[in-house]
């Protein structure tokens, strides 16, 4: 794995020759395309396509350098720099302009005058905001549930996974299906199974809070088997 | 359903960042800690904090924050998590539903400001901190990886029992308090709360107020070395607590619900 340690201290210091700058940029530009598609869908890209010009590769690496300026000084300090790391803040900008509906869009940046002044600007009377906008709620939403269903698989035995299936097929969709088991028998299950939910998906209340998506997903990733029997 | 689980992914390309041995580094322009204060702790990858209240206990001041991180998907628990965008460096954030209690001096050393929240923001914070809960999934084991990567700067490691994850934790002693106790505090109900403490530090013991919806209990932390030893815990001079102590958290209950309970450090004793 490629170490950017040395390629960004040189670029900190402002020592980068042109063209060791514009190798910097297209290894950049390769982590951002590469974080795409391993992340995002194509309408994301299509998005950062519209608002930025076919070049979003440069403008989103050279946003990129400019957030590894701001952490110059933790960057130094490391003994080496993972193109990981990289690929988490591509993804965070990502995640901004998604959230931010790009409103601050800088095509070129002049880093001739950040290396003489890297401290944020001190922002205040900062505002939290508890909604996203859709497509990221979506978009998170759809990557903790798949993962939710993944840890239900390897953490309910069998007996827990019917009687999740029972419960999920027969209150959440008022299916009418027969099983082998006494009813009563999976009503005492599906009471000791509550806590336990509970605890993997951090939601007591989940009966009444979950998203629906998690049910639906219950169902045709957990349940078929069940679900087909009928 | 997409494909691929990416959380687990993501996680583990997080667990590679990490340091074998972190370092955390002073910041160039210290500048002193306030609440509301956003600040980015000088870690890698970096971590950010909100001071939501002060408190202060001898000569120190401690800030009670919130944890802000930017692995948005790890992060991300439900819909209502909040948000904090930064223009200047293009960083969304994402708040983590637990506390981490950090000292003056370490926010001022190690920790740069970034702004500040508005009066009124803070409560959003709170209220998604102090409701929600951490789930035993890989976002759960993350949560827990970040409260391990503060846990020797959260002062005297309160972290190891205010963090939610009571699945983690072995069943503390509980104490129910006689009536005649809890009766004879009611006398500090009519006293007005001009500091609000609810944290504060004895000669041998750490506590904290807990406020639950019925009453209020004492959690008492006690050094490690009394573990084994015979203990007794005094309240206004009278005995609630004797024996050998097992682990190193008392929990005395209930307590009437009051604004401030100062009156602890004077009227709170433990005795080895």
């Amino acid at each position: 794995m490629k170490d950017y340690k040395p390629i960004l201290e040189k670029f900190f210091k402002n020592q980068l020759s042109s063209s060791e700058f514009e190798t910097l940029l297209i290894n950049l530009k390769k982590i951002i395309k590469k974080t795409f598609k391993r992340l995002f869908d194509e309408h994301v890209k299509n998005l950062f396509v519209k608002y930025y010009g076919s070049d979003y590769l440069e403008a989103l690496s050279q946003e990129l350098l400019l957030r590894l300026l701001h952490q110059k000084n933790v960057i130094l300090n490391l003994a080496f720099v993972h193109e990981n790391y990289l690929s988490s803040v591509i993804k965070n900008l990502i995640y901004y302009h998604l959230s931010s509906g790009f409103k601050l869009i800088e095509k070129e940046i002049n880093f001739e005058d950040l290396f003489l002044n890297i401290d944020p600007e001190e922002q205040e009377n900062l505002k939290l905001e508890t909604t996203l906008p859709k497509v990221i709620v979506d978009y998170l939403e759809n990557l903790s549930l798949t993962h939710t269903i993944e840890i239900l698989k390897v953490r309910l035995t069998p007996k827990e996974i019917e009687t999740l299936c029972w419960y999920v097929l027969t209150h959440i969709y008022k299916e009418k299906i027969e099983y082998k088991v006494n009813k009563n028998v999976l009503y005492k299950r599906w009471e000791r199974l509550k806590p336990k939910l509970g605890k993997i998906l951090g939601n007591e209340n989940y009966e009444k809070t979950l998203s629906f998506k998690l049910f639906e997903l219950i169902k045709s990733e957990l349940c078929k088997e069940f679900y087909y029997k009928k | 359903m997409l494909k691929k689980d990416l959380i687990k992914e993501e996680f583990l390309s997080y667990k590679k960042c990490l340091k074998k041995e972190e370092k955390i580094l002073m910041v160039e322009k210290p500048k002193p800690p306030k609440t509301k204060d956003l600040r980015e702790l000088q870690l890698f990858p970096p971590l950010y904090v909100v001071l939501v209240d002060k408190f202060s206990y001898y000569n120190e001041f401690l800030y009670k924050a919130a944890i802000l991180t930017e692995e948005i998907e790890l992060g991300w628990l439900t819909p209502d998590a909040p948000i904090l965008k930064l223009d200047f460096t293009k960083t969304v954030l994402v708040g983590l539903p637990f506390w981490v209690y950090l000292e003056e001096n370490f926010l001022y050393k190690y920790s740069r400001r970034l702004g500040s929240l508005k009066e009124n923001e803070l409560f959003k914070l709170v209220e998604y901190v102090e409701k929600t809960k951490i789930p035993e999934t890989l976002q759960g084991e993350y949560i827990r990886l970040v409260m391990k990567r503060l846990a020797s700067y959260n002062t005297a490691s309160l972290l190891e029992y205010l963090e939610k994850f009571e699945t983690m934790e072995s069943f503390p002693e509980i104490i129910q308090l006689p009536l005649l106790i809890s009766e004879s505090l009611e006398e500090y109900k009519i006293q007005k709360a001009a500091s609000s403490k609810n944290v504060f530090k004895g000669k041998n013991f750490l506590a904290i107020i807990e406020m639950l919806p019925e009453y209020a209990r004492l959690i008492v932390y006690l050094p490690q070395e009394y573990i084994g030893k015979t203990i007794s815990v005094w309240i206004k001079r009278q005995k609630v607590f004797e024996g050998e102590l097992r682990q190193d958290k008392l929990i005395f209950e209930p307590l009437p619900k009051l604004l401030d309970y100062s009156f602890l450090e004077e009227e709170l004793n433990v005795q080895v």
